[in-house]
């Protein structure tokens, strides 16, 4: 093992793969960073390029960009509260109130840390136990698949600090909205009003920018003229190493173990990945950590640690059934699984044993782009923190144009730059009306894919219901949505009690 | 939206709108021959009384909520619905003008629309900056993304 | 703030003259057909990056811009079972800007499930540019089956007990309903989604049998957890493994090979159909190409120029046409 360890650092440390490599984690990091361009993108643009490389050469320049990008994600999450990508929605919660609060830096440094630490935790798991874990994914089929969105979306429908209600909705909102289309298995056409653009429904990025990008540019209308030209923000990047202290990094530890452990569960399962593993891990956290609870979504450094290790651990996560399997589970690994069959090599069972040299160079380059990740982020924050010295009036509108065309560029056509209107004006009803809008992601995310395998489940157990409850997994997915469904409601009560006790007090 | 309350019974309608919006299409959704209990239209059908049920639980405690005015937050709407406009001609003209011309102008108009109101709009630093943006944009997408964005009028690159 | 008012109004002016003068330009074409292609063709794949489609989309770009000079842009539009690239391409302008390369579960299975109201007629299609031959029937270890005699007896004495992973509506459900027809036998065809997830489930011992492409199995044939059962070829394709039988040797008569399509909207210049002909018949050629082909996919290159295609297409719709009611 040693042996091909030697001879992985042996490829990867040529100096041509070398350059590409930081060639791809800058891009990677400025296709994650940008509202509107994606990792897939980044990914799509830099294949073609590799066919003509060594195969180990050329997968080293992809992950490099895979994981870049991911990590991208983080800066304008903090800095603009607009998510580069899904995989930093949470991000936001806790990073701009850090930003507002004048600890841009500390945010943007634990950021950058936590990115690093979750994608070295997924790699050593990679790395190791692989085969192990990769068993789990073949053990969840259409009945598993239902019970986890289902899991997942409740967990995260009930994350927001405000009306259950509103984050319920939200949430349903946003399954709806998946609805529309091509429904699966009987292909019926639903919601698209006749129209052939409707019938492939909504892009995930278009919901995501519309959201998030493009209802912060309406809204920053309603303010623009009062803003005084000095309201400004600024930040003050002087700040020690990451901007946190040893203390908060031994405090923050179970923190991140439980949010590396997330991440990584959910992203060995195909078809979920980052973009779900950081909400998940940031509920799961708020809950977990009781001390702190109320903090979260104040700026509490808890938050963006949460999220921001969970997505990136979800990275190595999507490579083990990759590698392992040969099953892609993301758009990304997609890509990565057609890198690998452009050279004639299929990644299946024995991929390790067959082509050991290559699998150890793509461990080697995982370690190499992440240590490359931590680097260029950290020098990277005194240059992203500039951005905020151009005034808003001016960013956002080009904010603006490049969510454009990355709504554009999905696939050449201009239904998708509407679609992307139509979000931005749900978001901006959202934030008037103080609805949470990161449910509305997650249902339209794992509503399709909710849909599909209960229907899938259905069919396979001849429309016997029961059989979600029969298979394991599946069961203590449901119960426990169903217990946790319960503690909440029971939980909000009690609230509205005390609050009306205590006003009942003070009249 | 002057109280809490107002706001939240607003809120509670416009979800019972969406239910009832959603439900009725729902209905329209064709089924195919033969459609057992599970088909097209089940989980739509689930969701729709989802919906029903949180627009009621909305109306049910909106009762209970507070009844002080709220702050008083002056939303700009001139400025809101100027930005809504040039949002929506910007996209319409988006293919048949082609992106060169609409972006320089969207951003140019759209830089002048949300200049803070102390502040002077720098009408050649604004023309400047989107004729820089939207050409880079464009050369970006169109030589190392290999994504044409629409031509429109100005065919030649 | 009147003279801001005054330029925005005169800009705003400006944007309306534009669009004016957009209306009136619409008809600018791309020259005559004998000199296509004078700039970079756009080109709409039915399939996401990544995949076999296109795998041999882009391999064929390549060459293409080899020969002409002029790149090929791909464009990846999956969506609505290909739906959504096939009637983009089909109401976009006839000056040959605008390809579409897809194959026959696209052009012509969506048509016979009833997803588009439209068919291959409303194209003019110009080749068959490379031919699929690196499907093979899969069984999975738990299923217990080990041929596709063994296969025809465990169905025959258990009907509709056997399940067979397909995408419902699409290529690989009419596979199993062609060879459920062919080999006598009652099988129950599940909706499983992609090739990964038919893998999954096989593996996961939920689902028995499946058609899935060589490369994504083949280390599973070798370490027994998937059996191939047969290829889908009319002759063995020499460059999988060598003792997979095509179903004609199982005593099924049974061949299901897939063309990919290149195709034009509706009226385009014959020239430029010609020409596309003549690029193919040239790239089919290159032993580059031919060797990228079979390391990528085990697929040998052919080429099927413009009136044997369209023979080729036209029985192959009225053979699928009898599964219609079955397939909607």
């Amino acid at each position: 093992m040693l042996e091909l360890f030697a001879q992985g650092f042996a490829n990867v440390f040529s100096p041509f793969c070398l350059v590409l490599m930081v060639l791809g984690t800058v891009i990677g990091i400025i296709f994650g960073a940008v509202p509107g361009l994606s990792s897939v993108m980044a990914i799509a643009l830099f294949l073609p390029l590799t066919y003509g490389m060594d195969p180990g050469q050329g997968l080293s320049v992809l992950v490099a960009l895979y994981i870049g990008s991911v990590s991208g994600g983080l800066v304008s999450a903090i800095l603009l509260k607009i998510p580069g990508t899904p995989a930093s929605i949470a991000t936001c919660f806790d990073g701009h109130p850090m930003l507002a609060r004048g600890e841009g830096a500390k945010a943007l440094g634990a950021g950058v840390f936590y990115s690093f630490l979750g994608t070295i935790i997924s790699v050593v798991a990679l790395m190791f136990i692989a085969p192990q874990i990769a068993k789990v994914a073949i053990n969840f089929g259409p009945h598993e698949y239902f019970a986890i969105s289902i899991f997942s979306l409740m967990l995260i429908a009930t994350l927001s600090s405000g009306s259950m209600v509103k984050g319920i909705f939200s949430g349903v909102l946003g399954l709806a909205f998946a609805t529309v289309g091509i429904a699966p298995l009987d292909a019926v056409k639903r919601f698209t009003f006749g129209t052939v653009a409707l019938s492939d429904g909504f892009d995930v990025l278009t919901v995501m920018i519309g959201l998030f990008a493009v209802s912060e540019v309406i809204k920053i209308a309603e303010v623009a003229k009062r803003e005084k030209a000095s309201d400004v923000a600024q930040v003050n990047m002087k700040v020690k190493g990451f901007g946190f202290t040893v203390k908060e990094f031994i405090q923050q530890i179970p923190n991140a173990i439980r949010a590396a452990l997330v991440g990584l569960g959910i992203g060995i399962l195909p078809g979920i990945g980052a973009g779900t593993s950081n909400l998940v891990a940031y509920t799961v956290n708020k809950n977990a950590d009781k001390k702190h609870s109320d903090e979260y979504g104040k700026g509490y450094i808890g938050g963006i640690i949460s999220s921001e290790t969970a997505n990136n651990a979800s990275v190595g996560g999507a490579m083990i059934p990759l590698m392992t399997l040969g099953i892609p589970g993301d758009g990304v690994t997609a890509l990565l699984l057609g890198a690998f069959m452009v050279h004639g090599i299929a990644p299946g069972p024995l991929l390790f044993q067959n082509y050991g040299p290559l699998v150890y160079t793509i461990f080697v380059a995982c370690l190499v782009a992440t240590v490359l990740m931590l680097v260029i982020e950290w020098y990277g924050m005194h240059i992203f923190a500039k951005v905020l010295k151009v005034p808003r009036h001016i960013l956002l509108p080009i904010v603006f144009v490049l969510c454009v065309v990355g709504a554009f560029g999905l696939s050449s056509r201009v239904f998708d730059v509407w679609a992307v209107l139509i979000f931005g004006v749900i978001g901006y009803f959202f934030t008037i009306f103080k609805v949470p809008q990161a449910p509305f992601v997650i249902g339209f995310v794992l509503g399709s894919m909710a849909e599909t395998n209960f229907r899938r489940g259905m069919m396979m157990s001849d429309d016997n219901f029961l059989d979600f409850f029969t298979k394991p997994i599946a069961a203590a997915f449901l119960i426990f949505t169903l217990v946790y469904f319960l503690y909440v409601v029971v939980k909000e009560i009690k609230k509205a009690q005390a609050r009306k006790t205590a006003s009942g007090q003070a009249v | 939206m002057k109280t809490q309350k107002m706001q939240d019974q607003i809120f509670g309608v416009i979800v019972l709108a969406v239910a009832a919006f959603y439900t009725v299409f729902t209905f329209l959704i064709p089924l195919k021959e033969g459609s057992d209990i599970i088909n097209a239209r089940t989980v739509p059908l689930l969701l729709a009384a989802l919906m029903w049920v949180l627009g009621i639980c909305q109306l049910v405690t909106a009762r209970k909520a507070d009844t002080k005015p709220l702050d008083k937050e002056a939303r700009d709407l001139r400025t809101v619905l100027k930005t809504a406009v040039l949002i929506v001609v910007y996209i319409a003209l988006f293919e048949p003008v082609g992106f060169l011309i609409t972006t320089m102008v969207y951003l140019f108009l759209q830089f002048i629309f949300l200049t803070p109101a102390d502040k002077k709009p720098n009408y050649l630093f604004y023309g400047i900056i989107s004729l820089v943006v939207s050409l880079f944009v464009y050369t970006i997408f169109r030589y190392s993304l290999d994504i044409i964005l629409p031509q429109g009028l100005i065919t030649f690159f | 703030m009147k003279k801001r008012q005054l330029f925005a109004s005169v800009m705003a002016g400006a944007l309306l003259l534009g669009t004016l003068a957009g209306c009136g330009n619409n008809s600018s074409a791309d020259g005559g057909g004998e000199e296509w292609p004078t700039k970079a063709v756009n080109v709409v794949v039915t399939a996401s990056a990544g995949g076999d489609t296109d795998f041999n989309a882009r391999t064929f770009a390549t060459y293409f811009e080899q020969v002409t000079g002029q790149p090929m842009v791909i464009t990846n539009t999956a969506g609505g079972g290909g739906s959504v690239a096939t009637s983009e391409v089909k109401d976009s302008k006839a000056d040959g800007s605008k390809i579409l390369f897809c194959h026959t579960g696209q052009m012509i299975v969506n048509e016979v499930a009833g997803l588009i109201d439209y068919s291959m007629d409303d194209f003019d299609i110009a080749c068959i540019p490379a031919v699929d031959k690196g499907t093979v029937l899969v069984a999975s270890k738990a299923s217990g089956i080990t041929s596709v005699e063994d296969l025809v007896e465990k169905a025959k004495a258990a009907p509709g007990e056997i399940t067979y992973a397909s995408e419902l509506g699409g290529y690989s459900h009419l596979q199993g309903l062609i060879l459920m027809e062919k080999a006598g036998i009652d099988l129950k065809i599940l909706d499983i989604g992609s090739a990964s997830d038919k893998i999954t489930n096989m593996l996961g011992g939920r689902v028995d049998l499946a058609a899935i492409s060589y490369g994504a199995v083949k280390d599973y044939a070798e370490t027994g957890d998937l059996i191939i059962l047969a290829q889908y070829n009319e002759e063995r394709n020499e460059n999988l493994d060598p003792d997979i039988p095509t179903f004609v040797e199982c005593g099924i008569d049974f061949v299901m090979e897939k063309p990919y399509i290149i195709a034009f909207p509706k009226g385009t210049d014959q020239a430029i159909i010609d020409k596309i002909n003549e690029v193919a018949a040239q790239i089919a050629e290159d032993p580059d190409y031919q060797a990228a082909l079979i390391e990528g996919y085990n697929q040998p290159a052919e080429y099927i120029a413009h009136d044997e295609a369209l023979e080729l297409l036209a029985q192959t719709r009225e053979d699928y046409m009898a599964y219609q009611d079955l397939l909607q």
